[in-house]
């Protein structure tokens, strides 16, 4: 994390989150997972298992646990800090301003020119 | 953590016993099916061993039973499967078996017998009736009609002379032989016969091969001896039936009349002798699947008596087999009760016997456990108590084939198959299914199961059912004033790239939970995700290796090879973490450090990221970069100075690796031989007799020195190949999700832009062609596909860093394949 912001240089002490979110992550999320596969990979094999087949069981729990949350926080952190951008056809992006972000004025469209794969005036169900 | 972990702890036992008990005591360890004989006698030709002869009486039975059930089975009977388990039978229970079986064989060929013939007449009588019921109309014709053609002259009349008579022949043939025979007839008598035919409509059942053939009735007609013989000898060699049929229709009358009342009491007599023969199949069919599995458990028996020596007093037998030592209550169980059965008074007597021979290596599965040992058995059995490598890769396996396999909906698919089948499981076992392919898929149901269910954690991390992304929490993509995506800019440029730099585009917090649904609908989908795939892809692979590394130190404390430790475990893993752990960490470094947006100072810009592949190339041959522009060199302070010092550290691993352990192996070997030789010198000068077997161990320095060579040559370039080798998962994970997408673009997308009526039609249409597109080449070719790749990790990349495989299986006498109705052969 060296090297951002090189102020603080200090031994100030700083709410976990809070470190979490400058690396451009949200907490809640780390939270939650880590301590769903937490359960199933520290808590669940010392509970279930009774018998002949328990040390199967506790080998697949903690394996399962492991491998699934490694797994998952790769792809978080890939997409923490993204490096590029996604390139999108000028179609989709009005898509996205009109369904996603439900900024678009569709009635401002109805005299431009033509859009290769969309037409907005015959197919849109609703006006914006 | 019982046999799973690791294979048991087998002891080598000698068994002494008694003639009489023997049969009884077998049988019962048959029952346990936990007992693997050695065959005491292996010079010994297959006809002359002891009881050769009960063997083949057993033989003679299986045939006979087997005659039995193929007849059973000619009449569509049941053969009824109760589930239960008869003990084989005693010896002098043999003969009464056999004699029954004798006896049932005898009536069934009888009665075989009989049937045939009376089904011969029958047919016989048949085409009697038909014969005579043709010639009848043939001749009304002609009588009726006394100046009919036939019987006219086309010549002028001779005087006196009067109508000519014709002789005639009757005959039946089968209607293929028609055309040839007529044929002949015509050539040889040169035209002078006419033939009459009328075919029978109803075919005939033939008794010898029970088909149904349709035959055809003639007559044929001539006039002279000469003819009339030509005629017969022609008919003779066509093998056609001649029936004598009288001239006079009265005669005829007679006949037909006696023919129906023949035909009635054939036909009652044929099924007295049907009702009776399916009697007595179905009486033994009630009772077959006990006898098979009755005589097939005395064969065993016989022939494990077989390898048995037979001791100096020839009152008991002696065997040597090798036991699990925690089954060793059992087996003592079964002796006693194998013995109360005989009736005999002599306990039998387990010896156990230390020895240098390697045992065999015994898994103990359940059904979930025993697919992952079939995997790995496959490869190589596991070396006498080393650490088991199917325990993880239960998981492992499904965890690597779902990285590759990654699509939610193709696993949705697999998991309703794989459930299907372990949900049924009882009911499909039970239904006995043959079939090599469903039997491969049913084996590996619970490997399917897992499959399945971890590519569908996958597919949904990676964001892609059926090729398209489910937006739940709300993508952190966003289309704001940043982008100028007024509606000039968007009709002057045909793509459009969101930076992430601005906080209105890219929103600062990534997709919670996977890939973000932007990422299908992106142009540049493809660039993205290739870096994530390669930096997941090979950080997998060396924490997969790193935990192959550790299962080895487990083998080393076990075995008590301290001294590996030191020489293989600890410069192996060192040299593994300190190159590509570290390559690990700079990418989670890269991941963590650098980005775009303000909080990033300039260093630390998108712009000024750099390629981690190039710093682990440079740290490798030890070159400084040049500064470019206002980026730093170096990710952090101090890089390369840390990088020499981990280059130095694992270059000293290799000559650890290499020398030290031959020269400690020499000086092992060394005390050793001395050891011998001391307490060799010490029983002799007590006067005791020599020990057993004392082995004169070769030691050849060069030998284990190349040994040693190769060994760490393969370690170290497998290192660098096996992490280069994990790349197949991003590999076959972006050929999956191309072809899932091309198929979706190329075949469903097409029926979905159809307008009106004919549209739906086309759409049901081509949502079939998808469909059935989908499950061959995406769910059945990918995933055979993925399963090999991930095979091979395993059986490649993971197991050569612990793995040695030279055992051999436990093979014990065990009378479970026999009840489960297995189609195997006894030794």
């Amino acid at each position: 994390m060296g090297g951002r912001v090189n102020k603080r240089r200090g031994r100030e002490r700083e709410c976990v989150s809070q470190l979490i979110g400058k690396m451009g992550a949200n907490a809640i999320p780390i939270g939650v997972v880590t301590a769903f596969f937490g359960v199933v990979g520290l808590i669940l094999p010392f509970i279930v298992g009774r018998g002949p087949n328990k040390g199967v069981i506790q080998v697949v729990l903690v394996i399962t646990a492991a491998s699934c949350w490694l797994f998952w926080l790769l792809a978080y952190m890939h997409q923490m800090n993204p490096l590029i951008g996604p390139q999108l056809h000028n179609t989709t992006v009005i898509a996205l301003q009109y369904l996603w972000d439900h900024n678009l004025n569709l009635t401002e469209l109805e005299n431009t020119t033509d859009f290769t794969t969309v037409d907005f005036t015959e197919t849109s169900p609703v006006t914006a | 953590m019982g046999s799973i972990f690791r294979s048991e702890e087998m002891a080598l036992c000698q068994l002494f016993l008694s003639s009489e008990a023997a049969y009884n005591c077998v049988s019962e360890i048959g029952e346990v099916g936990l007992v693997q004989f050695r065959d005491l006698n292996p010079d010994v030709n297959a006809f002359q061993r002891k009881f050769v002869h009960e063997v083949r009486r057993c033989d003679e039975m299986d045939r006979k039973l087997r005659y039995l059930e193929k007849e059973i089975l000619k009449d569509k009977l049941q053969i009824i499967d109760t589930g239960e388990n008869p003990a084989a039978p005693q010896p002098r229970e043999m003969i009464d078996l056999e004699a029954t079986f004798e006896k049932l064989e005898n009536e069934l060929r009888e009665v075989n017998a009989n049937a045939e013939t009376l089904k011969k007449n029958s047919l016989e009588l048949t085409e009697l009736k038909h014969v005579l019921a043709t010639t009848q109309l043939f001749f009304q014709g002609r009588d009726s009609e006394p100046n009919s053609s036939i019987t006219q002259n086309l010549l002028p009349a001779e005087e006196g002379k009067g109508p000519v008579q014709l002789g005639f022949v009757c005959d039946v043939t089968n209607r293929e032989r028609m055309p040839m025979f007529e044929r002949m007839l015509w050539r040889v008598c040169r035209g002078n016969v006419f033939v009459r035919q009328s075919e029978v409509q109803q075919p005939l059942e033939d008794p010898v091969t029970r088909e149904e053939v349709f035959k055809t009735v003639f007559i044929i007609f001539f006039q002279g001896e000469q003819l009339k013989t030509k005629v017969k000898k022609i008919c003779e060699g066509c093998r056609t039936t001649m029936y004598p049929c009288p001239e006079s229709a009265q005669e005829r009358k007679e006949m037909g009349q006696g023919v129906e009342g023949r035909l009635a009491d054939l036909r009652t007599v044929l099924n007295q002798t049907t009702d009776h023969r399916h009697r007595v199949l179905a009486a033994a069919a009630k009772h077959l699947r006990t006898w098979f599995i009755k005589v097939k458990k005395m064969k065993a028996i016989y022939h494990t008596l077989n390898m048995l020596n037979l001791d100096v007093t020839n009152k008991c037998l002696i065997a040597e087999c090798w036991i699990p030592t925690v089954d060793m209550g059992s087996i003592r169980a079964a002796l006693r009760k194998g013995t109360e059965r005989a009736g005999s008074s002599v306990q039998p007597i387990i010896n156990q016997m230390l020895t240098n021979q390697m045992p065999p290596t015994f898994h103990r599965t359940n059904k979930f456990t025993a697919g992952f040992q079939n995997l790995i058995d496959s490869y190589g059995i596991a070396t006498y108590r080393e650490v088991n490598p199917a325990l993880y890769t239960t998981t492992t396996f499904p965890f690597l084939f779902a990285v590759m396999f990654g699509d939610a909906g193709h696993a949705t698919i697999m998991l309703l198959f794989s459930a299907w089948m372990v949900l049924r499981e009882r009911q499909l076992i039970a239904a006995k299914m043959s079939g090599e392919i469903w039997n491969i898929f049913f084996g590996g149901r619970y490997i399917l199961l897992l499959m399945s269910l971890f590519s569908f954690y996958t597919g949904v991390i990676y964001n892609d059912i059926f090729s398209k992304s489910f937006n739940i929490f709300g993508s952190s993509w966003h289309i704001g004033d940043n982008a100028n995506a007024t509606e000039h800019n968007l009709q002057a440029w045909g793509e459009l790239t969101l930076n992430p730099y601005y906080r209105d585009l890219y929103s600062g917090e990534p997709y919670p939970f996977g890939f973000d649904p932007i990422w299908q609908i992106a142009v540049n989908k493809i660039a993205f995700q290739n870096s994530y795939k390669m930096k997941i892809s090979i950080i997998i692979g060396v924490f997969h290796m790193i935990f192959g590394i550790m299962v080895s130190l487990i083998n080393h404390l076990f075995f008590r090879r301290f001294w590996n430790i030191v020489c293989e475990f600890l410069p192996q893993l060192i040299f593994l973490v300190s190159l590509f752990g570290y390559l690990c960490f700079m990418v989670f470094y890269k991941w963590v450090s650098f980005g775009s947006g303000e909080e990033f100072d300039i260093q630390h810009n998108s712009d000024c990221a750099p390629s981690v592949l190039i710093y682990f190339i440079n740290m490798v041959l030890l070159k400084k970069d040049k500064p470019t522009g206002h980026c730093d060199v170096w990710m952090y302070d101090n890089q390369f100075t840390i990088q020499l010092i981990l280059l130095v550290v694992a270059l000293l691993c290799v000559p650890i690796m290499l020398i030290p352990k031959p020269f400690i192996a020499r000086r092992q070997h060394n005390q050793r031989m001395r050891q011998l030789a001391v307490s060799r010198q010490l029983l002799e000068t007590q006067g005791a007799g020599t020990s057993a077997s004392s082995h004169e161990e070769e030691f050849e320095f060069s030998e284990v020195f190349i040994e040693q060579a190769i060994h760490t040559i393969e370690f170290v370039l497998g290192c660098v190949s096996h992490t280069a080798s994990y790349l197949r998962l991003w590999a076959l994970s972006l050929a999956h999700g191309q072809l899932s997408e091309v198929l979706w673009n190329m075949v469903m997308k097409i029926g979905l832009q159809q307008a009106s009526t004919v549209g739906c039609v086309m759409l049901y249409l081509i949502f079939s062609f998808w469909a059935v597109l989908t499950v061959s080449i995406l769910v059945l070719m990918e995933g055979l596909s993925a399963f090999l790749h991930t095979l091979r990790l395993h059986w490649v990349e993971f197991q050569s860093k612990f793995y040695k495989g030279e055992g051999y299986a436990f093979a014990p006498l065990t009378f479970k394949n026999i009840i489960n109705g297995d189609e195997e052969e006894a030794a």
